[in-house]
């Protein structure tokens, strides 16, 4: 058998990559929140479509009024509205259903291990703990690809079910971008969630930090920097809309932005479905993308350092 | 022979030593502070802008010798700067509820205690009243530092005094938020003592406030035909106020069903009755307070229901001998 540190990585990176699949398909929480994550996809194309429809309908009620009244006839604000935005409300609910699914599932590849006592046997083996925190990597990515995937598959098939949508290349295009963005964020959500699995002694505080993390991302930074109030951000149009112009919130945007990536995340998927009405005073497409990779690659590095330094004879949770 | 009440209160107070010994009300309360902090300086910074913003422009008319008499200026309510405030306890405040309402019963069963307890010449009722006592007095200690440093923070940040009117409205919105957390409580409470992991009870609360606090008011908001464009598609239409609500008439059916998604979130009750007392909706601003309470106590009706029912589900179920250890 060669026993390089080479194959000693590709080794255990497949079976563990497996078991962390496995494991996760067996777990009764990210089942369900998976569900609920399916649901709301399944919610949201109808969601957006219902609500078009009914200011396309008030915009048909308000044209006869206003010419009663011998006022100017706008244009019909929904009329040069395209056809992805239809999914607008698919931003909320990555941020909302696919980030905590992401995270619980990142935290479950490394605690069912720890709590059923494998971790003391693993690294008892002459295995490679590069490859051990590579191979959790690999499963929780595969996962959240396999979540995405599943996703944009009801997202098509919605597409093709709702009347009046022209359904065009670009169209195509424009949600396999959405998905890659997502992915982005769901996977630093995930990698969150493994970390902190590993590093905490408790499973109680190892689930509490990272969802704590994922409020302040989700509610308080945006308002830090672009004043984005914590129920504004959960509706696609206003948790867009332009950040006050003023000296405060310039310095907010430039000291927090950079790690704000529930924002940067809201941005790019916002510009892809083209429904950004404001944002980019705060971020811009190139910083955001940079944002959430860099916050990858850090949170891959620290998850792969904190494995390595694990310590195997205590792994089991004291709660 | 103890009497229950003496039962009950050494539990409560148990509970009440256990959450300053672990710190875990302080980390809580901390950081509920903090971001009802943030979100005061954020609001009071943009009304900061949009003042100067007035000046400016206001300044620019009058250069340019135009009357400026139209420019209306930002009004200033020092309690309006409290929705991103309410907005946090609606969140975070769940949040705090559900983690004490998981830590109550986590303890009992990590230490394999709740079974021992139970064997003593204790009721269930005594038990789980004290249970309940302790931690809704640590959450009414929570919010209550919460919202001192709030008012406090809104005085200076404001740079107004506030009336005696002004803080009955926020004890009022106290007493409400105090309601709110303590049905996450419960709704942590009840999960972690009854199901078999306990991990997967805080995450099935996590779940339901999910739902709840976010989901169900998103789906609410997000079908207001007026949040489908910025800035509102009445007034980008250009269409006063009584027309809007004249063409809104015809839109009974839809408005029903929206409002309904609404209602079924706990949240959007302690919203509604918050915002109104506290004038930051505008058509209660500067209606007395009695006024104000009377046309939203369906909401706050609402809340003792929920916290009613939950407390009947507490209670009334019996206790799993087999749920009472870790796993």
């Amino acid at each position: 058998m060669n026993d390089t540190p080479f194959s000693a990585f590709f080794l255990t990176l497949v079976p563990v990559t497996q078991s962390g699949f496995s494991l996760a398909l067996r777990d009764g929480t990210i089942v369900l929140l998976a569900v609920m994550f399916f649901v709301m996809v399944l919610v949201s194309a109808y969601l957006g479509w219902s609500a078009t429809e009914t200011v396309n309908a008030i915009y048909a009620q308000a044209v006869p009024v206003l010419k009663a009244q011998g006022m100017q006839i706008p244009p019909n604000p929904v009329g040069d509205m395209p056809p992805l935005s239809l999914f607008r409300n698919m931003v909320t609910y990555v941020a909302l259903l696919g980030a905590l699914a992401a995270l619980v599932l990142g935290h479950q590849t490394v605690s069912s291990d720890r709590k059923s006592g494998a971790f003391p046997l693993l690294l008892s083996r002459p295995i490679s703990r590069v490859g051990l925190a590579v191979g959790k990597i690999v499963s929780v990515i595969t996962l959240i690809a396999a979540l995405l995937l599943l996703a944009a598959t009801i997202n098509v098939l919605t597409m093709l079910v709702l009347p009046g949508l022209s359904v065009t290349g670009a169209v195509w295009t424009g949600l396999i971008k959405f998905y890659a963005v997502s992915m982005l964020y769901m996977l630093a959500l995930g990698l969150l969630g493994a970390l902190c699995a590993t590093v905490f002694r408790t499973e109680s505080m190892s689930l509490l930090i990272p969802v704590t993390v994922w409020l302040a991302l989700t509610f308080i930074l945006p308002q830090v920097t672009a004043n984005i109030g914590p129920m504004a951000a959960l509706n696609p149009v206003s948790a867009n809309l332009v950040a006050p112009d003023s000296k405060f919130f310039a310095a907010t945007a430039m000291i927090f932005g950079p790690i704000s990536i529930a924002e940067s995340y809201r941005f790019l998927a916002a510009s892809v479905l083209e429904i950004a009405s404001g944002a980019g005073t705060t971020t811009t497409g190139v910083g955001a993308i940079l944002s959430l990779i860099i916050t990858n690659l850090v949170l891959a590095v620290a998850f792969i350092f904190s494995i390595h330094r694990f310590d195997g004879s205590r792994s089991d949770y004291r709660d | 022979m103890i009497n229950s009440t003496t039962q009950m209160s050494a539990i409560a107070a148990k509970e009440i030593r256990d959450a300053v010994h672990t710190h875990l009300l302080a980390i809580l309360t901390g950081f509920l502070v903090l971001a009802a902090m943030v979100s005061l300086s954020v609001s009071a910074a943009a009304l900061h802008a949009e003042y100067v913003s007035y000046i400016e422009s206001r300044d620019l008319l009058l250069s340019l010798g135009k009357d400026a008499s139209a420019l209306v200026p930002p009004a200033f309510f020092p309690l309006k700067l409290m929705r991103g405030f309410v907005e946090h306890i609606e969140i975070i405040g769940a949040v705090l509820g559900i983690v004490l309402g998981y830590k109550a019963a986590a303890v009992e069963r990590g230490h394999s205690t709740l079974a021992l307890i139970l064997t003593r010449p204790i009721s269930r009722f005594t038990f789980l009243g004290g249970k309940v006592l302790g931690n809704v007095a640590l959450i009414v200690i929570g919010l209550a530092t919460t919202f001192s440093i709030g008012a406090l923070a809104l005085a200076i940040i404001s740079g107004v005094g506030l009336g005696a009117t002004d803080l009955l409205r926020i004890l009022t919105v106290f007493g409400m938020a105090s309601i709110y957390v303590s049905c996450f409580f419960l709704l942590g409470f009840i999960f972690t003592l009854n199901f078999k992991r306990m991990p997967t009870a805080l995450l099935a609360a996590f779940a339901v406030w999910l739902a709840l606090v976010l989901i169900a008011p998103q789906i609410g908001d997000t079908l207001d035909p007026d949040n489908q464009v910025a800035g509102g598609v009445f007034r980008t239409l250009g269409v006063p106020k009584p027309m809007e609500k004249e063409i809104i008439k015809s839109f009974a059916t839809y408005e029903t069903i929206r409002d309904g998604i609404e209602q079924a979130s706990p949240a959007k009750h302690l919203e509604r009755f918050s915002f109104a007392v506290l004038g930051i909706k505008d058509i209660y601003n500067g209606q007395p307070l009695a006024d104000v309470v009377r046309d939203r106590m369906s909401d706050a009706w609402w809340l003792l229901a929920t916290f009613a029912a939950l407390v009947l589900a507490l209670f009334l179920r019996p206790l799993n001998i087999t749920r009472l250890t870790k796993e």
